[in-house]
């Protein structure tokens, strides 16, 4: 452990859900709202108390769907922060990144942070996330050629990596099965039926290497998250989770061949400014909450974060180093893949779960806790450190 | 699905390709190409040899458009040039296509595509 005696740099202090369905149960903007109400109630305030409103809207969502209306729709007065967080899937880690520099320096007092969606349209997501990515730097071009859908991009940055590191369809299935067996204890999670190697195996291809159980489970619903300055964090009725790091990586694209936006991604750089803020190492993470649309997204973050070697986080985890009874616990309550696809607030809903001890069966070592946030095609990366321990000093880990 | 107005870059690049011709953005003071994420005003638009090699590929099982009917092979090609996109690869099976496979560029009613090499192109290298 690096530094001692650091103060953190803020607390979650309220953690609230929508619903969550595969079936219509509201707009975007009525889901945000029911979360937002949770989440202030979670962390025992009132409406009155909250002057902070931060707002993540899905990419696939149209900007008048989550407005920034919602602050009357609720009946919040006089906010002294107000924005909407526009950067694709590391929006919702960048929300609380926001919101704590805001407490820490006494713009807001009480900050909720909120993400909402409904891609369940007719019982399917498939046509809400089949929009082209930017990969190739030339607007519309991926239209044209007929490369669409989020999995497309993330298929072809996964076998980039099985080219250069011999990552093997079974490793990518065993990410899958690991989360469903995490998913199997959360009450919250949506796939919980047993998954086996040969199942996922025998799963359809949607683009090849990516078979259906390599994709995220969408959900319409809405989380949101309360943030307040560490000295108030202890008047709350749950265990806060102090912040104690924080990090952004964007490593941009040049459309040259050296440049390898599949392999080399800004999470390395959003990691370590997180470590270095927190004054801990990647050898200290207790357990982690990856932001992993598909498979090879939690595979990736693993070396990136520095966790495992390059090129090895296929056969870390097939070792079943991530799984339950493994020693460095991923996405513990099933993840985007078994759990609940709501963003950016997958992870830092489960990072909650588990720094207040709430995780039931799935409860796992919590010390010090790397929640991330992905978007683009691995383009925009934001993370975490939270720890249910007010100082990361000696001792706190052990 | 909302389609954005291309600004220039764009547009050069695609109405050459419309008039089925693969040009590249070359940086007049180093003589380099440009990868096409970079918009630079100065840009030479040369031809290039439309050769490459597949870095990657995916094959879409799951029909997303019927314009493009599935099984469809997309590769990541690093042209000989420098610069790397992702592009259709026809002529060949699913089966048949791999990484580090010499491609050359063609052009259909939806723009580029790219086929294997007769031959391959750096025999000598």
């Amino acid at each position: 452990m690096g530094t001692r005696g650091r103060e953190p740099i803020a607390a979650i202090t309220g953690l609230g859900f929508s619903q969550m369905s595969r079936a219509p149960i509201g707009t975007v903007r009525e889901l945000a709202g029911a979360a937002v109400l949770a989440a202030i109630a979670d962390a025992g305030l009132s409406v009155a108390d909250v002057d902070g409103l931060l707002l993540n809207r899905s990419p696939t969502a149209a900007a008048e769907e989550l407005p920034l209306l919602l602050q009357n729709d609720l009946g919040l007065r006089d906010l002294g922060l107000l924005a909407v967080i526009d950067s694709e899937g590391s929006s919702a880690v960048q929300m609380v990144q926001y919101a704590a520099l805001a407490v820490r320096h006494g713009m807001a007092r009480a900050v909720a942070c909120v993400f909402s969606d409904t891609p369940v349209k007719s019982g399917s997501a498939g046509n809400t996330f089949a929009i082209a990515m930017p990969l190739s730097g030339i607007e519309g071009w991926e239209r044209q050629q007929g490369f669409l859908g989020a999995v497309a991009g993330y298929a072809m940055a996964a076998q980039r990596h099985m080219t250069v590191y011999g990552t093997t369809a079974e490793q990518l299935g065993a990410y899958a099965v690991a989360c469903r067996r995490w998913a199997q204890a959360n009450p919250l999670a949506f796939l919980r039926k047993p998954l086996t190697l040969d199942d996922y195996l025998a799963s359809p291809f949607v683009v090849e290497p990516f078979r259906v159980l390599d994709c995220c489970f969408p959900v319409n619903g809405a989380a949101a998250v309360v943030v307040t300055a560490a000295d108030r964090a202890a008047d709350a009725p749950c265990p806060p989770a102090y912040i104690h790091g924080m990090g952004q990586g964007h490593r941009g694209r040049t459309g040259l061949r050296d440049d390898e936006p599949e392999l080399h991604i800004g999470a390395v750089q959003a990691g370590r400014a997180a470590y270095r803020s927190a004054g801990i190492a990647p050898s200290d993470i207790s357990q982690c909450q990856f932001y992993d649309a598909f498979s090879f997204a939690g595979i990736l973050s693993l070396e990136a974060y520095g966790l495992c070697p390059a090129g090895e986080g296929g056969r870390f985890v097939a070792d079943g180093h991530t799984a339950p009874g493994g020693p460095l616990p991923v996405n513990t309550g099933g993840g985007h893949l078994s759990g609940y696809y709501l963003q950016g607030m997958t992870p830092i809903s489960e990072a909650l779960i588990q720094v207040r001890g709430q995780g039931g069966e799935r409860q796992v070592r919590n010390d010090i806790v790397l929640v991330s946030g992905n978007g683009g095609c691995l383009d925009y990366h934001a993370s975490l450190i939270v720890s249910p321990h007010r100082g990361l000093g000696a001792g706190a880990a052990t | 699905m909302t389609a954005s107005y291309p600004g220039a870059h764009d547009r050069t690049f695609l109405d050459f390709i419309a008039a089925r011709e693969l040009r590249l953005p070359f940086d007049p003071a180093t003589g380099q190409a440009l990868g096409l994420h970079r918009r630079c005003a100065a840009a030479e638009w040369r031809p290039a040899a439309g050769t490459g090699t597949v870095l990657a590929f995916t094959v879409t099982r799951r029909q997303y458009d019927p314009g493009f009917p599935v099984p469809l092979v997309h590769g990541l090609i690093a042209l000989d040039e420098g610069p790397t996109l992702i592009a259709r690869i026809l002529e060949v099976t699913p089966a048949e296509v791999s990484a580090g496979m010499a491609v050359r560029a063609g052009f259909d009613s939806h723009g580029l595509w790219f086929g294997p090499c007769q031959e391959p192109p750096h025999a000598a290298a």
